[in-house]
């Protein structure tokens, strides 16, 4: 124990055997296995933990737990630091290493504590009025400064080794808290049968229980109660996780924090898990969160929660002060009163309520001295409480009403009363918080849907109130969760904590000083420096809705939400307005209430996993054969396939020119396929097309394009007739998920009589498109049992036969490359031996292998319209599509397409550019604008796909130019104007190569 | 004869992977050589061709929302309204069996076999790991032998089919996703041991 100046010999529910060693600030200290950083350091007599956000003035530890708004520290190091975490929380191992936050060079001597002589300047709205109007500029000169000088922790820069998991979960009950409570929620929806999980955040299960001196007769009661829910197979306990939202359909947000109590996770462990829980019931029993009371210097180090005070004491066997000054408005602190007592400091207690006799004599049996009727006004001391300024006060009018006298003393335990956590219950906007005018705190105001509330976040702070209500919410839960057996007796028992004083509580949200003391801060907010001035000042400005003071003031931003402030500025301000608590309102809750990392959220969706990798049938193949992939939405798109040194622009060229000059075979996997079957198919693909189907042959395909409801163009591809009543239909790579769903929602929705059955087989088919002059002598090499002569097999006809090697083959002679060209498909199990029957016969023929830069090339060289063209923004009229819709028949998109702005001759319009300088390079996405000027705004239009001709030997492209090809001939300027290029381009057809289609029908 | 490829060629590595404990926690196997096809029928003909395909198969009819119905080496299911999955050998040739028993009035047939990847998913730790993936309660009682779900994995649609008694679980993935997500599958059960059998 040595150094543990704080540690008493005894008590506690830490292992002494198990001494650990840790570090803060760059000292080593020691702690026992089962001590928090914050028990661990106090035990050692470290009170000052850091500085504040905005005034860095000395901070330590307010509470012991989650609610921590100042003992924020930063703790492990290299990429497993974590800034921000509330020092109650995290628990003590061997090794840990922590440093303090907003402190420089030390919490002790930190050079910005300047900043606290400028608070005046520094009051709440200090960016808007600094920083808003005439001297918005100045912000950038400043922003660095500031930055620097207000904050939190750091986020660690090196990524972080340790892996985190999410996971699925689903129970008939779950139980939030592990309180007298919660507990008994979970016994009894145990006992009956339904499937439980219990949610504690703290480590051990208990809740207020573990405040209790260890070895007292309630220890008795939890221990039986908590070896009879690990008896239950249908119930699962969690410690240290956290319920940190409710969502839509009794979905909770969990985090459990796996490993974060030692150094490092196990072999393959989580650090942390999320858990996506879905529930048929909640019982939320979160308990309640003490209530500091505003007075002047009340953020000085020392001053403390009550309550905290008390689980230090009994949870940790530390004592935070020798000397205590307990300043209450309610009965619970003076547990905290009579547990420092027994443990051997002097204590007095300033009560703001007027005590009757019995009451006082009772305390000062217990060798407790008591100041009823009066108020610490504030606290004395610099870095740590020297003294208790005190003075009478009046509840009634909330000020102080005599002379004042100084106390010694090195701890001041506050408890201005207990807020319920009701947070959960307000997540989705069902239970709204109501003002309780008994216990003067926020209650939930009826239960949501699935909810059961129990225990202190009801209101009912007393144990034995507290089981009984868990066990009859634990009931209900598991009956209307469907279970059917019996929940027995509830587990009351004598051994549960009882004697309050039955002294009520008392509303004080405020102690102004009194007569001849100096006003100083009185801190509401104490994570983020807002004190009652700033509030003061909000209402002043007119900032006096509460939600407006909360964005004004940063009133429980960050990790506060309000957990020790929301209730005295909403009391505030009320008071300040006039009016009653209820009706200033108070601001929601929204998850989290906690805070969740985010590699938590992301589970093992990192690295590789970010997002699902989709590869073709040919991946392996096309992987072995040296290709370069695209990552184009999800797929691996091969790209291109170096020889030698090549770079892609080289290789590109290079497969282009093979292409047009002997064969190619380019992977085509990724465009969607669609099996359409049905008697009524050609009628569906009627209606969805733009242009005729019924009179299509089987064993034909033709070019179809789609429109939005709306009449712009949705998608375009080939659809082939494998039968009477069946058709593959492809689309884009981009759009294929699009229409296929649109697909299924026309004939769910809009055609439920047609009896059409659509199916993706994306999955199931791979294709190749074999493109060039030779292209039909290789098939006709690889086929078995398909006449491959231009007669037999006209364009746009299909066949369905086999390769040699009895590889199944459908063949569709369609050409998006200009050339005769086939796409050839097989199902996805069979692409290896495909490309393998393809490369053996192909030698001879010059096939090369080419990916879509080569393919975008192609298609550019011959006007071919994709994507980029079809961009969500385009008409038929604007791509000169517009001679393919019928008139003869309406299709989606067929009434709106003719609105008058869609038609219109001023819309821009497809265009082929070549540049006049032939030398000159047309970029991708280049503004459209007048010759010579003057080069402004939006301009003509825009350069939509671009790319260097290896037929023409110069640079091409396609643009969508206002007045389309009624311009052609007129020389405009290409312009980018990030980088000042400045390109004049002639207007030509998009069609620059093989105009007549020749080759494709070759 | 040309061999089909399985998506998973050349990436599975048999044997154990991750921790080492005295029983595995999870075993993953492809299963290969089985054809998938998709009947989809309409609703005033959906009774009869479910008839119609036990009979074929030698299995009870399936029932919207119900089991499959599974015989030694065969099994069919509802997938969606009106459309049923059936699985056998590649040797039933089910296809030839099935493509012709109906006109498009009564149901129409799509082949669906190179389409899935079939992950056999057993082990102590099976539901540990496929609750790291899938929003499905595999919890015995719900979701027992036989019961089938479709589900989003890391926004991919998959069908998962519980197998058999002791937790054996057979996961669709589509082909061009498999790799992606079998990968995932591994690296995450790791944790419990995962033993790849071949």
């Amino acid at each position: 124990m040595s150094g543990q100046s704080n540690r008493l010999a005894a008590g506690g529910r830490i292992d002494r055997v198990r001494q650990v060693g840790f570090r803060f600030d760059g000292k080593a200290y020691q702690g026992y296995a089962g001590d928090t950083l914050a028990s661990a350091l106090l035990a050692n007599g470290v009170k000052l933990v850091g500085r504040s956000f905005k005034y860095h003035r000395p901070r330590g530890m307010l509470s012991a737990g989650v609610e921590e708004p100042t003992g924020l520290v930063t703790v492990r190091s290299g990429g497993r630091q974590e800034p921000n975490v509330p020092a109650p929380m995290a628990e003590l191992y061997d090794g840990l290493v922590s440093r303090s936050q907003n402190a420089w060079p030390s919490p002790s001597f930190d050079i910005l504590a300047i900043n606290n002589l400028f608070k005046p300047f520094l009051s709440a709205g200090f960016y808007y009025k600094t920083f808003m109007g005439p001297t918005r500029k100045s912000w950038m000169l400043f922003e660095p400064f500031i930055r620097k000088a207000a904050g939190l922790g750091v986020a660690a820069t090196a990524p972080d080794p340790d892996r985190y998991e999410k996971v699925n979960a689903f129970t008939d009950v779950l139980v939030i808290g592990s309180g007298p409570a919660g507990l008994s929620a979970a016994l009894a929806a145990g006992r009956a049968g339904a499937r439980v999980i219990l949610a504690e955040q703290m480590p051990g299960l208990g809740g207020a229980l573990l405040d209790e001196p260890a070895g007292n007769p309630s220890d008795l009661w939890l221990k039986a109660v908590v070896a009879e829910l690990e008896s239950l197979p249908n119930v699962r306990l969690m410690p240290r996780t956290t319920v940190f939202g409710q969502f839509d359909g009794g979905t909770f947000g969990l985090v459990e924090r796996v490993a974060d109590h030692k150094a490092e996770p196990d072999s393959h462990e989580p650090r942390q898990r999320y858990i996506v829980l879905r529930a048929s019931r909640v019982v939320i029993a979160a308990g309640a969160i003490e209530r500091p009371i505003p007075f002047g210097n009340n953020d000085r180090p020392g001053v403390m929660l009550a309550g905290a005070v008390r689980s230090y004491l009994n949870r940790y066997a530390v004592i935070a002060g020798r000397k205590a000054v307990v300043f209450t408005s309610n009965d619970s602190a003076y547990r905290a009163a009579f547990d420092l007592k027994a443990a051997g400091a002097q204590v007095t207690v300033v009560d703001a309520r007027p005590l009757d006799a019995a009451a006082i004599k009772r305390i000062e049996s217990k060798g407790v001295q008591v100041h009823a009727g009066h108020a610490v006004a504030e606290a004395v001391g610099g870095k740590a409480v020297s003294g208790a300024v005190v003075a009478p006060f009046d509840i009634a009018t909330g000020r102080c009403t005599g002379g004042f006298t100084r106390l010694a003393c090195d701890l001041i335990a506050v408890s201005g009363g207990w807020d319920p956590q009701l947070h959960l219950a307000t997540h989705k906007g069902g239970a709204r918080p109501a003002w309780n005018e008994t216990l003067h705190c926020l209650v939930p105001a009826g239960e949501g849907a699935i909810e059961h509330h129990a225990g202190a976040m009801r209101g009912s702070f007393g144990s034995a109130a507290a089981v009984a209500q868990g066990f009859a919410a634990g009931t209900e839960a598991a009956q209307k969760a469907g279970a059917t057996g019996s929940s027995g007796s509830a587990p009351i028992s004598d051994d549960l904590p009882s004697g309050e004083l039955g002294q009520g509580f008392a509303a004080v949200f405020d102690v102004p000083p009194p007569h001849g003391l100096r006003e100083q801060k009185r801190f509401i907010d104490l994570q983020n420096d807002v004190s009652a001035s700033d509030v003061k000042l909000a209402h002043l400005e007119g900032y006096v809705s509460v939600e407006h003071l909360k964005r004004y003031t940063t009133l429980g931003m960050a990790t506060e939400q309000g957990k020790t402030s929301n209730v005295i500025a909403l009391a505030q301000m009320a008071k300040l307005r006039g009016l009653d608590i209820p009706q200033v309102g108070t601001t929601g809750w929204r998850p989290p209430y906690t805070p969740v990392a985010l590699a938590t959220l992301a589970g093992h969706e990192t690295d590789n996993h970010v997002k699902p990798v989709r590869r073709t049938p040919f991946h392996a193949w096309n992987e072995k054969a040296g290709c370069v992939f695209l990552d184009t939405g999800l797929w691996k798109r091969a790209w291109y396939f170096p020889q030698g040194s090549e770079d892609v622009n080289a290789a590109y060229r290079r497969e282009t020119k093979a292409v047009r000059e002997t064969v190619g075979v380019v992977d085509v996997s990724t465009l969607g396929k669609i099996d359409v079957q049905g008697p009524d198919a050609a009628e569906f693909l009627n209606r969805v097309y733009v242009n005729g189907w019924k009179n299509l042959e089987v064993g034909k395909a033709r070019y179809g394009i789609m429109l939005r409801e709306d009449g712009f163009i949705f998608d375009d591809g080939t659809t082939s007739r494998l039968a009477e009543d069946h058709y593959f239909l492809t689309t884009t790579t981009a759009e294929a998920a699009k229409v296929m769903s649109h697909l299924e929602w026309l004939l769910q929705t809009a055609w439920p009589d047609l009896k059409v059955h659509v199916t993706s087989v994306t999955d199931q088919w791979g294709g190749v498109a074999v493109a060039g002059p030779n292209a039909r002598k290789l098939l006709a090499d690889c086929v078995a049992d398909i006449d491959m002569s231009n007669d037999a097999f006209p364009f746009m006809g299909v066949r369905v036969g086999s390769g040699h090697g009895s590889v199944p083959l459908r063949i569709h002679r369609i050409s998006f490359s200009g050339e005769l060209a086939y796409e050839v498909f097989t199902p996805s199990g069979y692409g290896s031996a495909l490309m393998d029957l393809l490369m053996a016969k192909g030698k001879a023929h010059g096939l090369v292998l080419y990916g879509v830069e080569a393919l975008g090339a192609l298609r550019i060289e011959k006007g071919h319209v994709a994507g980029n063209e079809i961009d969500g923004r385009t008409t038929l009229e604007d791509l000169g599509l517009a001679k393919m819709a019928s008139t003869k028949k309406p299709y989606v998109g067929s009434v709106l397409r003719n609105r008058p702005a869609m038609q219109s001759e001023d819309r821009q319009r497809l265009v082929g550019l070549r540049p006049v300088d032939r030398k000159a390079r047309i970029r991708p996405g280049m503004i459209l604008q007048p010759h010579g000027g003057p080069h402004q705004g939006h301009g003509l239009g825009h350069v939509t796909s671009t790319t260097y001709s290896p037929q023409l030997g110069h640079s091409i492209a396609l643009g969508l130019c206002k007045g389309g090809m009624s311009n052609e001939g007129q020389v405009i300027d290409a312009v980018f104007p990030l980088q000042g290029d400045v390109v004049p381009v002639e207007i030509v057809s998009p069609h620059f190569f093989d105009h007549e289609g020749k080759r494709l029908h070759g | 004869m040309a061999e089909i490829e399985s998506a998973l060629a050349g990436h599975l590595k048999a044997g154990r992977h991750g921790v080492t404990k005295p029983a595995q926690g999870v075993t993953l196997m492809e299963v290969r050589d089985h054809d998938l096809l998709q009947i989809g029928a309409w609703p005033e003909t959906v009774g009869a061709v479910a008839k119609d395909l036990a009979a074929a198969i030698g299995s009870a009819a399936p029932v919207p929302g119900g089991p499959a119905v599974m015989t030694a080496t065969r099994t069919a299911f509802f997938i969606g309204p009106d459309k049923i999955w059936v699985t056998a050998p590649l040797t039933d040739l089910l296809s030839a069996k099935l493509g012709k028993l109906w006109p498009s009035s009564v149901a129409v047939v799509t082949e669906l076999g190179h389409s899935r990847t079939v992950v056999r998913i057993a082990g102590p730790s099976a539901r540990d790991l496929l609750a790291r993936f899938l929003a499905i309660d595999t919890d015995p009682a719900l979701f027992p032998p036989g019961q089938v779900a479709s589900a989003g994995l890391h926004g991919i649609g998959v069908t998962l089919a519980h197998r058999e008694e002791g937790g054996a679980y057979d996961l669709y993935i589509p082909r061009t996703f498999a790799l992606s997500v079998v990968e995932a599958l591994i690296e995450v059960a790791e944790q419990w041991g995962c033993e790849i059998r071949a």
